[in-house]
């Protein structure tokens, strides 16, 4: 027979191991191993083969290729490999390659979309997919320790054996793990509702740079600084995380799925603000434009209606009454003539179909075309509408197919854009676009990033959001954390020495001109007399000590920034409690924290975080915060943040002020996060002390859970939405009356507060006050030892004192912790 | 090494590799990656090798032969994909331009070419089988010992093929005895054909002998001799069957393979039309007797049943859901979920004699899965995964025992004249 001959296409010609897009700027940056002489490379291969157990070094061709890439495409070749399965193999591993000065990148899954977990200048990879030896799952405390191998899909199922969930959910859950979910501070679809990564870590364990251990967790008494907020979504640049502590949640009794078809993007948009403002807590509320109802349509088939300019896809958790309220009042908010269908799903089986339309948009352009690039930005959620018709314009010009799938109920859209890697025209036209997106979303006050990170992808693009302040003091908070820049190198932040040509000031707001020339006017003072600055706002905790100079932010009130639809306020630093809540009360919204009186600033209260009692419901004051503009003890102007829900640009130094106590810089505005005011019903349980931490837990449990839980002796008071029934007791009328003095307390007692509060602690000598926001046990002063005495570790001490060294060098601030 | 030109692909192939966005979805469903936790191990790892190797910038030679090797071809990766990309044409592709350097890397198992030629010969097949199984008790070097161990110990006379008269006349079938399945699980297949038959197909047959589907060889690289073969089965439908006769078989891999066809000849002129239309008549056992007119009724015995689907009648078939459905609604046995029951068992047509140690590690979590589960039966629907899982249960020591989807039919299958015995006593 004869043989036809095997079409063979053409070899292309042999590239240098790079990748796809020409990038100029990575010629300035710094630690570029090519310099490392070859020889140290063999050396270091064998000494780590001589500390690790066999076949964990690798050094092969092919497995050097193999961790090349990440879900960008793009490779760069690591020198070496390494797939522990031990953590205290990471340590020794860095250690390692600290003394051979070489850069190391811990990775997971390589499920990157940025080019985060690409090792831009080779070094060596740390795999670390392989860490899943630790899985500690505590369901009384709804806490998991586990190690960063672990697959988020994974976990949820041995979670799902004891009928609880960890709601950050990416579209790569089924691969991605529980480190690069942590590095990257991930969303998802389900993080609308209960909140993105950094809501859900409590502490983090793993190795600085150096090897050295470090363990970092949630400010325990005031004062404590938040590093792990810092970390969290910092890509792997600031340390290697080897096991995470998280915050679980039982599993709603339901869910209950609706897809709402629209006539048009702008109308669906509506239908969002109408969702919101109606307080219907989704836990989830996407969106797909037209282009990808078609294209789904055509591969997936998952009913969608084609007529539709939109669809809105929207999951209510809850039990089976409360769903059936919500989805009534969904119906009643939404309907309308530009609503074209609306369609519900009971069964996990028939939501699986409503949601086989989302989960194909990417598979259905993937499909039809070469590549896919998939975009992420963020704006605030009332610009939506007017953002995605940027990105059509955007794409229209540059000749671009695009479609857009939106996390609507948290303002963060993925354009999705064909490409062929192969044309380089188009690629010159994707990067234009692309660029022109980015900057339509920063001018919206919006965010470059909204879960994806920067990567390498967005480094370029980082001064559309941050001036040259901001990026140098991300610069010095990574040299704190890793001064040689060994961790992978050019990702996340700037680290080249371009900063130069970036303006100083950043884009969008600013504090007035008097304001900024006061701090700088009394910060130079106190550097001339040898003295320091005491920022004072009301002065309702403590008054100026009369030694320090006094820098008053009594009186930086300016004009307030509210956006009702958006649920966010800017306001300066000055402005009391009582003034912002009698701002936003009149629209049903609040801002949840407790101040200790209504007098207080909101820079002091932001500053000054102390526990709250509504920890439990909308989360600690840090979740209360989106963002902070401050001038530092260098006399920097910085913003870091937006007024947006997800926002991973660069690291989150808004954190580091939360709980800052005046010792980093003076807060000139504070961008708030509001919520929809809530009536609660409050129900005291009389119980015995030592039953009274599992009765505080087992009300945590309940899938409906409390806004707020307070253990006294003898007593458990919770907060309610949605009133639960007698069994946490008779209802409280006056529920002010009975936390009244322990809002006070806080301050007498110094604020010194259990750590955990978890229910196999010591019930605590008589006369303790429990104080019970899912973080803390209040404790009576002198009541001797309290469990937060404990020693801190040593090297986050050392960690913080850098870290203050760069907002304040010169230690002109005298902080105002009680 | 060097001096080694780069990875050979067809034009086809490099179409797949230029689609893959590397998302690394496919690396939770990959056997190997569950294993191992490597990237080298995964198909994404795979394909950026093969595409590296093609490019020039990945030397083609022992250490990318190794890693390739280790892909079993369960095509898991294919259905976790959401941009769609062919993985199998580009991992057959690789392996032909491997195979057809003969370089001494290429082929690790030398036993594998000739157990290959054996397969293809069915009566001297038939001969080694009968004197294989004597050979055990004689003492073999470990690579001849490891095949004889396979042989399943048969030797029952297969029940005829019974033909009740079918009620409602339903389309002809040709039912494809295959190599593997006709050499040694001969009762199964008359066991299909009999429900078949009851279930309303017109079974029809084809005189002379049965050629080979050619899956064997295609997987391990030997491409010109798949298609060689291919051409001949569809040859021979052609000239002997009606156009809208179903092809069914009870084996998995053989299924997949025939339903490849279309794609196989893609470039061969005078043979695409013809396979397009016979693979589009190919026909996975379940998924026929599902679709045939008469439905059948069972009655179980109190069995926790595991299913050890065929990868490639999931993964390449697409029809991995009829047996699903047909155990799960047999009444009086119970179907007992198993995460690995979609999953390759590790049997992979020749992978366990050529990857002998990770066969058995793959096997060694399902079994344990079925033991967690406490499967009396579990039940396969290729030939392969029934030699694997048999040997492996061997020598545990476990209980559970090893059937042919048919065979646990036909045996739970109520004819007409039981069903109304049962009827009245019900």
């Amino acid at each position: 027979m004869a043989q036809a001959p095997r079409p063979t296409a053409a070899p292309r010609p042999a590239r240098p191991w790079h990748g796809q897009v020409d990038r100029p700027w990575l010629a300035q940056m710094a630690a570029t191993p090519d310099d490392v002489p070859p020889g140290r490379w063999d050396a270091l291969a064998k000494e780590l083969a001589q500390m690790l157990p066999p076949g964990q070094v690798l050094g092969d061709q092919v497995s050097r290729l193999a961790y090349s890439y990440d879900a960008t495409g793009e490779r760069r070749p690591p020198h070496l490999v390494v797939v522990p399965t031990r953590a205290a193999d990471v340590g020794a591993v860095l250690a390692a390659a600290a003394r051979a000065r070489v850069p190391v990148m811990a990775r997971g899954a390589g499920t990157n979309l940025s080019g985060g977990t690409l090792p831009l200048f080779g070094g060596v990879v740390l795999a670390l997919q392989r860490l899943t030896e630790c899985l500690e799952i505590d369901g009384e405390h709804l806490q998991a320790r586990v190690g960063v191998g672990w697959v988020n899909a994974a976990l949820q199922g041995e979670l799902a054996l004891r009928r609880l969930f960890y709601p950050p959910d990416p579209s790569s859950h089924r691969i991605s793990t529980i480190g690069g979910n942590v590095q990257e501070n991930s969303g998802g679809p389900h993080a609308l509702r209960y909140g993105v990564t950094e809501s859900h870590v409590l502490a983090v364990r793993g190795f600085l740079a150096d090897g050295s251990p470090v363990q970092l967790t949630r400010p325990r008494v005031p004062g404590d600084w938040d590093l792990l907020g810092a970390v969290i979504g910092s890509e792997g640049t600031l340390l290697v995380a080897t096991e995470a502590t998280l915050n679980v949640r039982p599993t709603p009794a339901g869910t209950t799925t609706a897809l709402l078809a629209f006539r048009s993007v702008a109308a669906a948009c509506q239908a969002v603000a109408r969702v919101v403002a109606a307080r219907l807590d989704p836990a989830a509320l996407e969106l797909l434009d037209r282009p990808s109802i078609e294209l789904v349509e055509r591969f997936a088939a998952a009913g969608y209606p084609t007529e539709a300019g939109a669809v809105l896809l929207i999951d209510l958790d809850g039990s089976a009454s409360d769903r059936a309220a919500a989805l009534q009042a969904l119906d009643t908010a939404t309907r309308g003539d530009a609503r074209l269908t609306f369609q519900t799903a009971d069964s996990p089986a028939a939501a699986e179909r409503l949601w086989l339309g989302r989960r194909s948009a990417y598979g259905a352009l993937a499909q039809v075309s070469a590549r896919v690039f998939v975009q992420d930005v963020t704006v605030p959620r009332p610009q939506l509408a007017a953002m995605m018709e940027d990105v059509l314009a955007i794409a229209q010009r540059w000749h671009l197919t695009v479609l857009t799938v939106a996390h609507a109920g948290d303002g963060n859209l993925h354009p999705t854009m064909a490409y062929d890697p192969s044309d380089p025209d188009e690629m010159a036209r994707l990067a234009r676009a692309d660029a022109e997106i980015l900057a339509a979303a920063a001018h919206r006050d919006g965010s470059i990033t909204g879960e994806h990170g920067v990567g390498i992808d967005k480094l370029e693009h980082l001064p559309l959001m941050y001036g040259r302040s901001e990026l140098e003091a991300m610069l010095e908070v990574k040299r704190a954390f890793d001064p040689q820049l060994a961790l992978n190198p050019g990702k996340a932040i700037w680290t080249a020495p371009a900063l130069g040509a970036v303006p100083e000031r950043p884009p969008g707001l600013g504090p007035e001109q008097a304001w900024r020339d006061e701090a700088r006017d009394v910060l130079r003072q106190a550097r001339d007399a040898g003295t320091r600055v005491q920022i004072v706002g009301k002065a309702t905790r403590a008054a100026w000590d009369g030694a320090s100079l006094l820098l008053s932010t009594a009186n930086w009130t300016g004009i307030p920034a509210l956006d009702v639809d958006n649920l966010t306020a800017t306001v300066a630093s000055g402005l009391t409690f009582r003034e912002l809540d009698s701002l936003v009360a009149p629209h049903g919204l609040e801002w949840a924290v407790d101040p200790l009186t209504p007098d207080e600033t909101v820079g002091g209260l932001v500053a000054g975080a102390l526990p709250a009692w509504r920890e439990a419901g909308p989360g600690p004051v840090r979740q209360q915060v989106l963002g902070v503009e401050a001038i530092d003890g260098a006399g920097r102007t910085l913003r870091f943040g937006r007024p947006v829900l997800k926002n991973v640009a660069g690291y989150d130094l808004t954190k580091l002020f939360v709980g800052s106590f005046g010792r980093l810089g003076v807060l000139t505005a504070v961008t708030v996060r509001l919520r929809p005011r809530q009536p609660l019903v409050w129900r005291g349980l009389a119980v015995d002390p030592p039953g009274l931490a599992a009765a505080a837990w087992a009300s945590l449990a309940r899938p409906e859970r409390p806004e707020a839980v307070v253990a006294r002796p003898g007593r458990l008071l919770t907060a309610w939405a949605a009133d639960p029934g007698a069994r946490w007791g008779p209802t409280i009328d006056d529920p002010r009356g009975v936390l009244g003095s322990l809002l006070a307390d806080r301050l007498r007692h110094g604020g010194r507060f259990h750590p955990l509060g978890r229910a196999d602690a010591p019930p605590g000598p008589e006369g303790w006050d429990l104080w019970w926001p899912l973080a803390g046990v209040w404790l009576e002063p002198g009541s001797g030892g309290s469990p937060a005495d404990g020693p801190s570790d040593p090297v986050a001490e050392r960690l913080a004192q850098r870290i203050r060294g760069v907002f304040d060098p010169d230690h002109l601030w005298r902080g105002g912790l009680p | 090494m060097t001096g080694d030109a780069p990875l050979a692909l067809p034009a086809a192939a490099v179409r797949q590799l230029d689609h893959c966005n590397k998302c690394g979805f496919c690396l939770p469903a990959c056997p190997t990656y569950i294993e191992t936790g490597l990237e080298v191990h995964s198909p994404r790892g795979r394909l950026s090798l093969m595409e590296a190797a093609w490019r020039g910038e990945l030397s083609v030679g022992q250490e990318l032969a190794d890693a390739l090797s280790l892909c079993i071809g369960c095509r898991a990766c294919e259905t976790a994909c959401p941009s769609g990309v062919h993985y199998s044409t580009v991992l057959e592709g690789a392996r032909t331009d491997l195979v057809q350097r003969r370089r001494r890397w290429v082929m690790p198992a030398r036993t594998v070419p000739a157990l290959l030629r054996l397969v293809r010969r069915r009566r001297t097949f038939r001969t080694a089988i009968r004197l294989g199984r004597a050979a055990r008790r004689l003492p073999l070097p470990p690579s001849l010992a490891r095949l004889t161990a396979m042989i399943p110990a048969g030797g029952d006379s297969p029940r005829a093929v019974a033909r009740p008269r079918p009620t409602v006349p339903g389309p002809p079938v040709h039912f494809v005895e295959t190599c593997v399945m006709s050499a040694l699980f001969p009762t199964a297949n008359r066991d299909a054909m009999t429900l078949l038959s009851a279930a309303g197909a017109h079974l029809v047959s084809i005189p002379g002998p049965e050629g080979c589907c050619g899956a064997l060889e295609a997987h391990v690289g030997h491409r010109e001799m798949a298609r060689q073969l291919a051409r001949a089965q569809v040859a021979r439908w052609e000239r002997h069957l009606a156009p809208d006769t179903w092809l069914v078989a009870h084996a998995g891999g053989c299924g997949a393979m025939m339903a490849e066809y279309g794609r196989l000849l893609a470039d061969d002129d005078r043979w695409r039309e013809p396979a397009r239309h016979w693979a589009s008549q190919v026909r996975d056992f379940a998924a026929a007797l599902a679709a045939l007119p008469t439905p059948l009724t069972f009655r179980g015995t109190g069995m926790r049943v595991g299913l050890q689907n065929s990868c490639h009648l999931v993964n390449g078939l697409h029809q991995g859901e009829a047996p699903v459905r047909l155990l799960a609604d047999m009444p009086g046995d119970r179907l007992m979920p198993l995460a690995g029951q979609d999953r390759c068992c590790g049997a992979g047509g020749v992978y366990s004699v050529n990857q002998p140690s990770m066969a058995q590690q793959i096997l060694a979590r399902h079994l344990a899965e079925g033991d967690e589960a406490a499967v009396d039966i579990w039940i396969v629907n290729n030939p392969g995964c029934a030699l694997h899982l048999e040997q492996g249960i061997q020598a545990r020591g476990g209980r559970a025992r090893v059937q042919h989807l048919a065979t646990y039919l036909r045996e739970r299958w109520l004819d007409p004249g039981e069903r109304a015995a049962c009827a009245q006593e019900g």
